[in-house]
């Protein structure tokens, strides 16, 4: 190992990242090469000078009283937690045995995803994950109507539609931003909602499985699969579009956003469709929908 | 004198929910004494941190308050004899993300390894003598993401993989980012007069409110 090969994994080697094999190398070489001794107690001094230097900042540590605070309000809320069982032993033995024998059935037979479901969920995390969270997509997002005259028209849609500020039975949703960005294979129509304290992703893409749910317009919200890596999917299939919301939001939660959220969403997609096709049977489609009040205006 | 039988099985299937009760009530008592242990001690080097991303007191606290409470409701999702701290950090890098996009102070796509991947031609050997303010100072004018992998893994000592995954970025941005971020510090590092900028003791907290929205 030469001066060059002793500098490229300095860094590494500092932090404790290398092999055995490689370590003892180095150590050989510092044992007769003077200047990168000095190289790397110099980054050596660096890294202990910051190590110190956060340590002793006053201004970086936090008040006593906020530490004690923390303390009771974990505490309170752990203990809030704990769960109470107010019926007697034996209904609820019977009640428990039930429901769960009933839960397992439906779960099975009801909500099993396909491997379309699957890999669409999967498309939708990684894009949240990507695109909401860390904004580290490979490819640029781009505006929504040059996507809609590009891609989809369908997605000019997401230009008004949800509302910035979305009342729903589990509190205000605020919209934060509007794209149309690409993951995997797929192109996203993208609305990025802040909701409860937690980032939303509005996903809106062409759906695999248009045969089955081609024109309709009473979807409902299901849940994919498990969470992944922590976020929830759940999905609506409506029109020839899926429209999906993931979050780290509790599954029931994101499930009634999507209630208050998608389905009017896939109603207006929908009905869109129907306009497209034609113009005059649409006048007979649109007074029938049943919608929120934003959407009853954006149609106006 | 006849003994009544009792089936085993209905022994147990009537005993079970107080059972249940019993063992819920214990799991939820274990389940605070370990989050007492492992996670509690954490909060003042989540603060720091906090408090150096958000440049203020009262939003650092709500920060660690959020990222405790995150912690609590998963608590049953960490594996013990895992990193706590790194697990830790991964939930408050989350939560000051979403922080920074509400208030919009972030962007969409924007990479400055790319633009300041050439901008490091030459180390300077390191000072003889570093002062607390001087390596703060210095620090702070580098560019975000740069800050962000120095505090993980130089002052955190966070593994190049944990920093990976509390940041959401490959292992290789890690590195990247680490070599580029440390070699400007030293770069920028004054060689005789110290820098003053970054506030000591009973210095304003104001003096902070600056350069994470221009660094991103």
């Amino acid at each position: 190992m030469n001066c060059r090969d002793v500098r490229e994994v300095a860094d590494s080697f500092l932090c404790d990242e290398l092999l055995t094999e490689t370590n003892h190398e180095i150590l050989q070489h510092l044992d007769s090469c003077g200047s990168c001794r000095t190289e790397i107690d110099g980054r050596r001094t660096l890294r202990r000078a910051l190590h110190g230097a956060f340590d002793r900042a006053p201004d970086l540590q936090p008040r006593p009283e906020f530490i004690d605070r923390l303390g009771g309000q974990l505490r309170e809320a752990a203990a809030h937690n704990h769960r109470s069982w107010p019926f007697s032993p034996r209904w609820f033995a019977i009640a428990a045995g039930l429901v769960l024998a009933a839960g397992l059935a439906a779960t099975i037979l009801m909500n099993r995803p396909t491997p379309s479901d699957t890999l669409l969920a999967q498309d939708a995390a990684g894009d949240h994950q990507n695109c909401a969270l860390t904004f580290r997509l490979v490819r640029k997002p781009i505006p929504l109507e040059d996507a809609a005259q590009r891609f989809d028209s369908a997605l000019r849609v997401l230009l008004t539609a949800p509302p910035d500020d979305i009342s729903t039975p589990g509190g205000p949703a605020r919209v934060v931003e509007r794209h149309s960005c690409a993951y995997g294979a797929r192109q996203f129509g993208h609305v990025v909602l802040q909701y409860q304290g937690h980032v939303v992703s509005l996903l809106v893409t062409a759906n695999d499985r248009s045969t089955r749910a081609a024109e309709s317009v009473d979807a409902v919200p299901h849940l994919i699969g498990r969470p992944m890596n922590g976020l929830s999917v759940v999905s609506v299939n409506g029109s020839r579009h899926a429209i999906l919301l993931v979050s780290d939001l509790e599954s029931a939660e994101l499930t009634k956003l999507s209630g208050a959220v998608s389905v009017p969403l896939a109603q207006r997609l929908a009905a869109r469709f129907t306009v497209d096709r034609n113009t005059m049977a649409s006048l007979y489609v649109l007074p029938a929908l049943q919608g929120p009040p934003w959407l009853d205006a954006g149609r106006r | 004198m006849a003994q009544e039988f009792v089936s085993p099985v209905l022994e147990v299937g009537w005993r079970l929910p107080s059972m249940m009760k019993q063992a819920n009530s214990r799991n939820d008592s274990d389940a605070w004494a370990g989050f007492e242990l492992e996670v509690l001690p954490h909060a003042p080097r989540l603060f720091r941190i906090a408090m150096w991303l958000e440049r203020n007191r009262d939003d650092a606290e709500d920060v660690v308050q959020d990222t405790m409470m995150q912690a609590l409701r998963s608590f049953h999702r960490f594996q013990p004899g895992t990193n706590c701290r790194a697990w830790l950090i991964t939930i408050l890098q989350r939560i000051v993300s979403n922080r920074r996009r509400a208030k919009g102070r972030s962007i969409l796509v924007s990479d400055p390894d790319d633009r300041i991947a050439h901008t490091v031609p030459f180390v300077p050997p390191v000072p003889q003598s570093l002062t607390d303010e001087t390596v703060l100072a210095t620090l702070e004018r580098l560019p975000t993401v740069f800050q962000e992998v120095i505090i993980l893994c130089d002052v955190e000592d966070l593994s190049y993989k944990e920093a990976a995954e509390a940041l959401a970025i490959p292992i290789g941005t890690v590195m990247s980012r680490l070599h580029r971020g440390r070699a400007q510090l030293r770069t920028q590092l004054p060689t005789t007069e110290p820098v003053v900028g970054r506030p000591s003791a009973g210095a304003s907290e104001n003096t902070l409110n600056k350069g994470i929205g221009e660094a991103s």
